[in-house]
């Protein structure tokens, strides 16, 4: 098996050569060059997926290059000259086939470029035999962090011959600085370029629960604030629709705080910051129910439609006003409103933060609270039937929404195995309201969309199998309601209010 | 996996270099090769500068004490191994008489490489032995170097009329090695008859001082003569060798 060794940025091919030479004789080849960019979604998905793809460069080729664990790489030539980029501009190659479940909607991006010199190296017996192969690379990260990365050497054994790579392993620890084995290069280059493969682009802030409440809900603020602006300057460029997502679920856990623990802060503040919060969150609300549609139609499961291609005239009027829509979500964010709602926001939180809060304690509020939502759900959920309207149950899913931020939020000060406990039976019901809410969204707008587009003269079957679009998302709606039952069950029953109650860290 | 084996009666017609040369290009070409060098001679071995030793001997492979993966060797080439000699294959034939079926001992422990490897060739000894049976009877197809003389067609339709007797499923194909166009019978012999005949290849190997200078330079010729006339020829046989097309029967 081919063993990865690295060593200091300060060693060189000589040096390897040298402490090799002691034992055998030493071939080497010309060194060649080449640049590769590692490329992964901004979420790490390729990573926690155990993969790694690089686009390598030589002269006027360039190829993709997939590595998954112990098989063999796969190669496809790669014409994209430029990233990020989505899956579907890529051209068809077993390397796409082999990520695109893992890459899902994602774009690819590039994390870090890196420059390599590489040297082959044969070391030969005294009948010129080769018994081991070597491959040493200088490499340099190119970029904002430039700087020389470890020399990486590759060892690879010839069948029969493993004793040999063994013992150049040991030459080279003797004779030089060994800094690790086993580090994939590609996760050396992203770590030096500033990235944690794998981690969140930003943590969850580590709660002492003994702090101020307010200290913490800042804290949990400044970090939903984090990831809005992390997503911001995707959603405008488009790069992939998740950023907005992302967006969305950050600015809705903001207001859903606000209005949980909002007593804590200034009343004046709070009340100003939700009203921009609720306008940031209708501004992106259109592009993201337009994905959703169009999520639906490109899902495989949208196969089981015998239209499927009359639905293209629908497809091209989502399309057209998702456009629209992007272009007004573009204007509201890069407004002086848009631009200003990050920086405002922060200043009122350091604001907040720099005044002495002496109660509650984040311990007492955070259980308080949770115990709060429970309740209000549970309350919201008593008169629900199957045949209760959409609108009453988004009501109640809202509440659901609600606690699950705070579930989310103050996870480091919970007791984890109750915080487990519900947070499983909150996600199932949230699951099952999810459901019922996107099916109605879908069936409504998919009734107002046909309107507009029998004025325009679309085919018979292309209604047709709008028609039939839309009793599908019915009959989600009715197996989605069916279940409601149930998940509201577990989640009322006596042992999730055990849970609820045991999430504080003083319960016995 | 798929097999092929070279295999003659007489000695010095060609079998191991075409054997290493085949063996080098399928590799090149991307087929994850294994050359099993089953003659005591251990001239294949020697082209790759492996030592001529299997630990335990051929007896400990045939009888299965030494899993056969354990003895190869990997050779200085990318995707190629190589399966050595060993000087007590020369009782081969008393190891394999020595077993329960004793002509399908080979096919046996070969089988188990079939995930390791997308070829495999055998270099096989000139002799009739049950060593020869083995191979003929493990082989999807077996390459049968020919001086084009009328004594070598003789043996070939000898060992054709063998295999359709008992009934061995391999594809037989005969190839001319070690031609001189100078001389009027080989330039006879091998355009009428690889036109008449179907289990004749069309390519045929020259004989020249290039071949020749493989023992001295120990590599395979497409490797250090990767344009010569010699490399092309050896291109076109394993293409021919490796197609499906049925060449079993003489016409």
């Amino acid at each position: 098996m081919q063993r990865e060794l690295m060593f200091g940025a300060a060693a060189d091919p000589g040096e390897v050569f040298a402490a090799l030479s002691a034992r055998y004789c030493v071939q080497t080849d010309p060194a060649t060059s080449l640049r590769w960019i590692c490329l992964d979604t901004a979420d790490w998905r390729l990573h926690r997926a155990g993969m790694t793809l690089l686009d390598a460069r030589r002269g006027h080729t360039a190829e993709l290059i997939l590595s998954a664990g112990e098989c063999d790489a796969i190669t496809a030539p790669a014409r994209a000259r430029s990233w990020p980029r989505r899956l579907e501009t890529l051209s068809p190659s077993p390397v796409r086939d082999r990520i695109a479940h893992a890459v899902g909607v994602r774009a690819l991006l590039p994390f870090a470029e890196v420059d390599v010199r590489s040297i082959q190296f044969r070391l030969l017996d005294d009948d010129d035999k080769t018994r081991v192969r070597l491959q040493v690379d200088q490499q340099r990260l190119r970029g904002a962090n430039q700087a020389a990365l470890p020399l990486r050497v590759l060892v690879s054994p010839l069948r029969g011959y493993e004793r040999d790579a063994e013992r150049c392993v040991g030459l080279l620890d003797d004779a030089m600085n060994m800094a690790g084995e086993g580090m994939a290069a590609a996760t050396v280059a992203m770590t030096a370029a500033g990235f944690l493969p794998g981690q969140p682009s930003v943590r969850p802030p580590r709660l002492d629960p003994a702090a101020p409440a307010v200290e913490s809900l800042v804290g949990v603020l400044r970090r939903w604030m984090d990831l809005i602006d992390i997503a911001r300057p995707g959603v405008l460029t488009d790069v992939d629709i998740e950023y907005l997502h992302e967006l969305r679920t950050a600015v809705r856990a903001t207001r859903s705080m606000l209005s949980l623990a909002g007593g804590l802060l200034p009343r004046t503040e709070v009340e100003r910051s939700a009203a921009e919060f609720a306008w940031l969150g209708r501004l992106t609300a259109p592009v993201r129910d337009l994905d959703v549609h169009l999520l639906e139609l490109a899902d495989g499961a949208t196969a089981d439609l015998s239209g499927l291609a009359d639905l293209e005239p629908l497809r091209r009027h989502l399309l057209t006003r998702r456009r629209s829509a992007l272009n007004a979500l573009r204007v509201g964010l890069t407004s002086e409103r848009g631009a200003s709602l990050s920086g405002d926001w922060r200043r009122s939180l350091d604001l907040v933060a720099a005044t002495q809060h002496p109660a509650p304690t984040t311990h007492d509020s955070a259980a308080t609270q949770a115990r709060a939502a429970y309740r209000r759900i549970v309350k919201a959920a008593a008169p629900v039937t199957p045949g209760t309207p959409a609108d009453d149950l988004h009501r109640l899913r809202r509440r659901c929404k609600r606690m699950r931020y705070l579930l989310d939020g103050y996870e480091s000060v919970y007791r984890p195995g109750p915080h487990r406990e519900v947070l499983s039976a909150l996600k199932k019901l949230q699951d099952c309201l999810g459901e019922i809410q996107d099916s109605d969204v879908q069936s409504r707008q998919l009734k107002e969309i046909a309107a507009v587009l029998t004025r325009r003269d679309v085919s018979v079957d292309t209604v047709l199998a709008m028609g039939a679009l839309r009793e599908r998302a019915m009959r989600r709606d009715a197996a989605a309601r069916h279940d409601l039952a149930g998940r509201l069950q577990r989640f009322c029953a006596p042992s999730t209010l055990d849970a609820v109650r045991a999430l504080d860290t003083r319960a016995s | 996996m798929r097999s092929l084996a070279l295999y003659n009666i007489k000695g010095g017609v060609g079998k191991t270099t075409t054997a290493v040369n085949l063996a080098y290009l399928a590799a090149r070409d991307g087929s994850r090769t294994l050359l099993w060098d089953l003659d005591p001679q251990a001239a294949a071995t020697y082209m790759f500068r492996i030592r001529p030793r299997v630990k335990g001997g051929g007896e400990r492979l045939i009888r299965g004490k030494r899993p056969l993966d354990a003895a190869i060797k990997g050779t200085d080439f990318d995707r190629l191994d190589l399966l050595p000699a060993d000087f007590t294959y020369r009782n081969m034939d008393l190891i394999l008489d020595g077993t329960k079926r004793p002509t399908r001992q080979l096919q046996r422990i070969l089988e188990p490489l079939g995930s390791d490897y997308d070829l495999v060739i055998l270099d096989c000894p000139p002799s009739i032995s049950l060593v020869s049976e083995n191979v003929l009877r493990a082989a999807d197809t077996v390459l049968v170097p020919l001086i084009p003389t009328t004594l070598s067609m003789r043996t070939f339709d000898q060992l054709t009329e063998f295999v359709r007797s008992v009934s061995y499923q391999t594809r037989l194909l005969g190839f001319f090695s070690m031609v001189d166009r100078r001389k009027r019978l080989h330039r006879e012999i091998t355009d009428d008859l690889t036109r008449q005949r179907a289990d004749i290849a069309t390519s045929a190997i020259p004989a020249l001082s290039l071949i020749e200078q493989m023992a001295v330079r120990r590599e395979p010729v497409p490797h250090f003569a990767p344009r010569s006339l010699a490399a092309r020829r050896y291109e076109q046989l394993l293409a021919e060798a490796m197609s499906e097309g049925q060449g079993t029967l003489s016409t």
